[in-house]
């Protein structure tokens, strides 16, 4: 009996004991905490442009931190406003982090989320431009023939797009809205529902990311290239930009450009820490080879001088979409 | 054949069979507990399959994604709780068979059909993948919007003896859908937006969530009716032969082909998925038992050809869901969106250019697919006699354990966020409640749940096609595949009306 | 039923009619038929239907007898507590005490109750499950750190390994505990006592591992925050 006692108390101190030096070693450890998890909210679905950059860097950030931690989740919804909302709510301690695009920029001039106005920038990393194309047995062969056919008839030429607030909804609104309205513009949910609608000629022309365009050459005619100059891929370095077609004085975002933010209030050595490592994973061969491949541009800046870009980006999208329509509260002004 | 050898090549490894083969008992596992999804599988196994070789991480994925599908049969038959929406319709005669003390014979069948079903699906997806892939390009939003409206009617008609009941319940489902955001222009429609808008409602309902409230939390409530009465002791401790005759299955003939043909077909229509072919295929086969002059039994009346038609059909939607997901990168359900995502990581863009340019790589997505749907059968088999010591537990003691898993599933969906998992839960909960009282009221559960799947595919689809056609709905009446659909509901609805006619006639 | 879903779908009707419209402005062009056309087509349906029900069928006098109403609000009662506490509380504790009452209330249903041994019991419960969970994760944290110093080969580190050590860890602790408890309680109150404790610790540790170290879910940490 004595011995069960004696037994049952060293076990309590132990415990006890236990307890103590967990709490003890839980306070104070530094950024990260090896047991908690980094998650990196994509606001788009799964299988996306944006969802497939996050998991390259987030598996270029595994390698270059040997941190193992890090997760991709994604959030969907609201025009990409519910997985922005998410984060902005969620703790500033570092372990959240948002996939920021330009669709943020959209969806908070459109008011569906207060965006980058919440949140604290980390890192910038790539620009993806945009192209239109229509299905390879259309009869436009020019962007200038598609234009001239929908302004003889408006409304009877469909023009699609990946969302009415995402970045090319506002493309498509914005190019609409300069040409008078001769498209009938259809948004579709995001670009695995475009293309099929495209390739099987339910929708005449649609506004691709450049890579959506790459994957179904075969059944795609693209017709121009929303970017500065020209596209760095093989498969589409011909094609002409805006202003060889013929447009050159319509004023549409060219691309959606990514990067990485955190909730505002980030503790700036956390933050520190976060850019160094995300630098780090996109100097890596892996990640650098694997936007040549997709034909990304880098478009690299850090902490203050990505706030400083974004501003630019901020103040170059704000006549855009105020004339789209789609502008909300002081936006709208 | 020079491909297929490099293809073999790429598989011909150890590692490669051992990953399939922990995948597919990882997919049986997350399958069979309430709220795992296997799109969830799916996501969950991407980081492991990225440290793997392309080949063999694919495998990995695969594994899981037809592991899941199979595996949520298991409570279907057992408990009448699906794992997942692909075992809906398993529930109701796997749970009859199961009372008839068949357990044994329902899921040594769901196993055998799930493999008919994954196997003959592939040979589809080897075969006819540019085929089919060409004609699902014909699916524009006005084809995808009648289809939507089939899968409903259908599946309004086949659950309960009411069919006015079903459709209500349906419409309701539609209703919960169109809680969400408007589709088109994303703004909010759930009601007091000013107060819920800021929260995880602003999405609508949760659609995993109400599935699980439904399923999950609603049996827990309805159960206790039970507690006091007498209890009946003598559960079925030995669940028979697990392997059902050969006789019998060779003579359901007519209905594997039939349910391995609507889900090969409706998994390789983007966005629809196994929630609409496992009805189809249900109902399917009670026609064909009806013309069977009583050589069949039919589905409803607890019998093997319930459990096989669904059961196929989900397995083959899995071959099916790859055909565009391969040749045009446009997934057939949420679980290939997800394997779509994970393929990309793994260094492939799936299109045109992985057919023309990688066909070794191609051969190796199907061997390992092939070993995967055995392996899935096998562990599936082995452990079959091990599921039903689930039914040796008392109600008592099981019920607040299925309670537990129900409110822990909302939790695992909402990812890292703490507060959108509270506010799931609390979906889930309501959603108990309501099936408890639609169940007493004997209203059926499954077109709810269906009307909230296909709820925003068949508004999305209805609004832009309306838009495509310049505000008329031309879109829909220049295309004979939507006449056909329409057709089908008629139908459908006449048949059914017709039948009950009968029945009223006769007991009159 | 079908008379509050009749008045359900007319509120419904009602509130979808007076909100604002959804459509885009910049739609003009094409002719979207907007986000009401839909609801209130459904709205309409569910009124005409359930008042069809409502007119047509009887309502059937099945009640519920006062001993199974009085379960089903006490489940209803602690499944709405749970759901409003875990934020605030955490996963560990509230579900060892939400289990472990259901477990008790069922299965002691029509038999004779010992209050202050099943509430003994429920602190027992709660006991050892919190202080299993704390050596537990001691164990897995001090291993993960000691691997990340370089102390330990880097396998230590990955979180799938310290998940399995974990499993082991819930195994072996539900084998110790079956052996020790199985001689002490062994009256008829105590053996429900002992059932409901022991499968309540093990489900919510296996649950914890599975769900929390296998799979990264963020389940509420509440109180046990560390």
């Amino acid at each position: 009996m004595k011995g069960k006692r004696i037994a049952a108390a060293a076990l309590a101190a132990a415990l006890s004991a236990a307890v103590l030096t967990g709490c003890g070693s839980a306070e104070g450890s530094q950024f990260p905490d090896p047991e908690k998890t980094i998650t990196l909210i994509v606001p788009q679905g799964a299988g996306g442009g944006t969802d497939t950059q996050a998991r390259q860097l987030v598996e270029a950030m595994k390698s270059v931190s040997g941190n193992n931690n890090i997760i991709v989740e994604n959030v969907t919804g609201g025009s990409t406003g519910t997985g922005t909302n998410q984060v902005i709510d969620s703790e500033a301690d570092g372990y959240t982090l948002l996939m920021y695009g330009t669709y943020v920029i959209c969806g908070t001039m459109t008011g569906y989320t207060d965006g980058f106005e919440k949140l604290d920038f980390i890192t910038g990393l790539s620009m993806e431009p945009f192209v239109l194309a229509v299905q390879s047995d259309s009869p436009y062969q020019t962007l200038d023939e598609l234009i001239q056919a929908a302004k003889a008839d408006a409304g009877t030429i469909t023009l699609g797009n990946a969302g009415a607030t995402a970045t090319t909804g506002v493309v498509a609104y914005g190019l609409n809205n300069a040409l008078e309205s001769p498209f009938n513009v259809v948004s579709f949910n995001g670009g695995a529902e475009l293309i099929p609608a495209v390739l099987g000629g339910h929708c005449v022309a649609g506004i691709f990311s450049q890579s959506e365009v790459l994957s179904n050459m075969d059944g795609l005619r693209p017709l121009v290239f929303f970017g500065e100059g020209h596209s760095v891929l093989e498969e589409l370095k011909n094609l002409p930009n805006l202003e060889e077609a013929g447009y050159g004085e319509l004023a549409v975002p060219g691309g959606c450009f990514r990067g990485i933010c955190a909730p505002k209030g980030t503790p700036e050595e956390v933050k520190t820490y976060l850019a160094d490592t995300v630098e780090k994973a996109y100097n890596s061969d892996s990640f650098q080879n694997w936007l040549k491949d997709q034909g990304l541009l880098g478009d690299y800046s850090r902490l203050g001088d990505f706030e400083k870009y974004n501003q630019e980006m901020v103040d170059n999208l704000k006549p855009i979409i105020k004339a789209t329509g789609l502008a909300a509260g002081k936006y709208a002004e | 054949m020079n491909d297929f050898i490099a293809g073999v090549g790429l598989v011909a490894h150890v590692s490669t069979f051992l990953w399939c083969g922990f995948g597919a008992a990882l997919g049986i596992v997350l399958g069979a507990l309430p709220g795992l999804t296997a799109t969830m599988g799916i996501a969950l196994v991407i980081p492991i399959s990225y440290q793997l070789d392309t080949a063999t991480g694919i495998g990995l994925l695969l594994a899981v994604y037809c592991g899941a599908v199979c595996g949520a049969s298991i409570p279907a038959i057992l408990l009448g709780i699906p794992g997942n929406p692909n075992a809906i319709a398993t529930a109701e005669d796997g749970q009859l068979m199961t009372k008839k003390g068949l357990a044994g014979q329902a899921l040594g069948g769901a196993v055998i059909a799930s493999m008919i079903g994954g196997l003959g699906s592939e040979i589809f997806l080897i075969f006819f993948s540019p085929m089919v892939a060409r004609m699902t390009l014909a699916f524009g939003p006005a084809e995808k919007c009648t289809l939507a409206l089939v899968g409903l009617v259908i599946i309004a008609a086949v659950s309960g003896d009411d069919l006015l009941k079903g459709l209500l319940m349906g419409a309701l489902g539609f209703v919960f859908a169109f809680l969400g955001p408007d589709p088109m222009s994303g703004r909010l429609r759930i009601p007091f937006a000013s107060v819920l808008g800021k929260t995880p409602f602003a999405n609508g309902l949760d659609m995993t969530s109400t599935l699980i409230g439904l399923y999950g939390v609603s049996q827990v409530f309805f159960e206790l009716d039970n507690f006091r009465k007498p209890q009946n002791m003598d559960v079925c401790t030995d669940i028979g032969k697990v392997f059902p005759p050969l006789k019998k299955i060779a003579s359901m003939w007519k209905i594997i082909l039939s349910s391995l043909g609507i889900g090969t077909l409706i998994g390789s229509i983007p966005g629809t998925g196994a929630s609409i072919a496992v009805f189809m295929s249900r109902n399917a086969a009670a026609g064909i038992c009806e013309h069977s002059r009583g050589k069949l039994d039919k589905p409803g009346t607890g019998c093997l050809e319930g459990v096989f038609a669904p059961e196929v059909a989900n397995n083959a939607v899995t071959g099916g869901a790859l055909i565009p997901a391969l040749s045009l990168g446009i997934p057939g359900d949420s679980a290939t969106a997800v394997l779509i995502g994970a393929l990309m990581i793994n260094g492939i863009t799936p299109g045109f250019a992985l057919f023309s340019q990688n066909m070794p790589l191609v051969y190796s997505i199907f061997i390992t697919l092939l070993v995967s749907n055995i392996f899935m059968g096998v562990f599936q088999l082995a452990g079959v006699r091990w599921y039903p010591k689930i039914l040796l537990i008392s109600q008592k003691v099981l019920m607040p354990v299925v309670l537990v898993l129900s409110f822990l599933g909302p939790y695992a969906l909402a990812g890292s966020s703490v507060s959108k998992g509270v506010y799931f839960l609390g979906t889930a909960l309501g959603m108990g409640i309501l099936g408890y009282f639609m169940k007493k009221n004997k209203y059926p559960i499954a077109p709810v749940v269906l009307g909230l799947i296909l709820g925003e595919m068949f508004e999305e689809q209805f609004r832009r096609g309306v838009k495509l056609g310049g505000g008329t709905f031309s879109r829909f009446y220049t295309s004979p595949i939507c006449w056909f659909f329409i057709a089908l509901v008629v139908f459908i609805v006449g048949s059914v009306v017709l039948k009950n006619r009968k029945k009223e006639n006769l007991h009159a | 039923m079908p008379a509050v879903m009749t008045l359900m779908s007319a509120l419904y009707f009602v509130y979808v009619l007076t909100g604002e419209d959804t459509i885009l402005a910049a739609d003009a062009v094409g002719g979207d038929p907007g986000g009401k056309v839909l609801p209130l087509t459904m709205a309409v349906f569910l009124f005409l239907g359930f008042l069809y029900i409502t007119v047509k069928e009887r309502p059937e006098g099945a009640q519920m007898d006062p001993g199974t109403r009085r379960l089903f609000v006490i489940t209803l009662a602690l499944s709405v507590l749970y759901v409003m506490l875990i934020r605030h509380i955490g996963f560990v504790i509230l579900t060892t005490l939400l289990l472990y009452s259901l477990e008790y209330i069922y299965t002691s249903l029509g038999e004779e109750r010992d209050r202050r041994q099943a509430v003994l019991g429920g602190a027992g419960t709660l006991g050892i499950t919190v202080g299993a969970f704390f050596v537990m994760r001691m164990i897995t944290r001090n291993l993960m750190g000691l691997a990340r110093a370089g102390v330990l080969p880097g396998i230590f580190a990955v979180t799938a390994f310290e998940a399995c050590i974990s499993m082991t860890y819930v195994g072996l602790l539900a084998f110790v505990l079956q052996k020790a408890l199985s001689r002490r309680f062994t009256g008829a109150g105590m053996v429900r006592i002992r059932q409901a404790g022991l499968l309540t610790t093990t489900a919510v540790l296996f649950l914890y591992v599975v769900f929390k170290q296998f799979f990264s879910v963020n389940l509420a940490a509440g109180i046990l925050n560390f």
